[in-house]
């Protein structure tokens, strides 16, 4: 266990694992939170009609897509 | 006193949908028979603070790249720039949803208040016609007195709770509105 601290802290890119970790767990819970959004969009439709032709499922889809994004990118490329 | 209530008056829009005259539409709480004659939202230029706020988040980036160019690899700094867009992209969802769904609604039997706060919570708080007591609207300001809005307080007797609307277009056609309301409920 010590020997694993002692290595994790002469890794060379230190930061860049903490931006990884960092990113991981941010963008979970960026999707989390956008599935949240959506799910409150659809109950809050049923609360009040609005004629909105479906922009706001769209931005809430949309913010989904780029939760997802963010947390593709963050497992694949950092 | 000019009749401000007309059960043959056409539908009206104004302010970007933040006043609705006999509108279409139906709400969750909403009986048989009972027509909705207003919905209100707060006027659009109470929402201008956060319109700014997200055009000035926008350039943030462009200071910070500056300044963590030199300590992040070019595919960690896409990251955080896409990151901080999402989050300003996600900010303008909020309130746009928030701005749509806080509504006041003034049907011909009852007055319904519906709050909501993103995630955290939904209040809804009505009362009907006979139970108001006095209804009164005040617009003070600069703003306010430019774009014609104010609030609107609905008082209700004893401990039940009063109904307020916000920031509203209007707020003096709001109450001659519902003071004809409730006159029809009594005659």
């Amino acid at each position: 266990m010590i020997g694993f601290i002692l290595a994790y802290l002469h890794y060379p890119n230190l930061l860049s694992v903490f931006i990884k970790l960092f990113g991981i767990t941010l963008s979970m819970l960026y999707i989390l939170f956008s599935l949240v959004i959506i799910r409150q969009i659809s109950q809050l439709r049923v609360s009040i009609e609005v004629h909105d032709n479906g922009l706001l499922d769209l931005l809430g889809k949309m913010q989904l897509i780029f939760a997802i994004i963010l947390f593709i990118y963050s497992i694949i490329i950092l | 006193m000019p009749t401000v209530f007309d059960a043959k008056t056409a539908q009206k829009h104004k302010a970007l949908h933040s006043f609705c005259y006999r509108p279409k539409v139906r709400f969750e709480e909403q009986q048989v028979g009972e027509d909705v004659i207003l919905v209100l939202r707060a006027h659009p230029v109470t929402q201008i603070s956060w319109v700014v706020t997200a055009v000035l988040l926008l350039f943030v980036p462009l200071f910070v790249n500056l300044f963590t160019a030199p300590l992040l690899q070019i595919s960690e700094s896409l990251f955080v720039n896409f990151f901080w867009y999402a989050s300003i992209f996600s900010y303008v969802l909020l309130n746009i949803i928030d701005w749509t769904f806080n509504v006041g609604i003034i049907t011909n039997r009852r007055v319904i208040d519906i709050n909501y706060n993103i995630i955290i919570s939904r209040e809804v708080a009505a009362t009907t016609m006979q139970e108001i007591v006095d209804v009164t609207g005040s617009s003070s300001g600069f703003l306010p007195s430019i774009f014609n809005y104010g609030d609107v307080n609905i008082q209700t007797p004893g401990t039940n709770q009063n109904i307020e609307f916000l920031q509203t277009p209007r707020p003096s056609e709001v109450v001659a509105i519902v003071n004809q309301l409730m006159e029809d409920r009594i005659i």
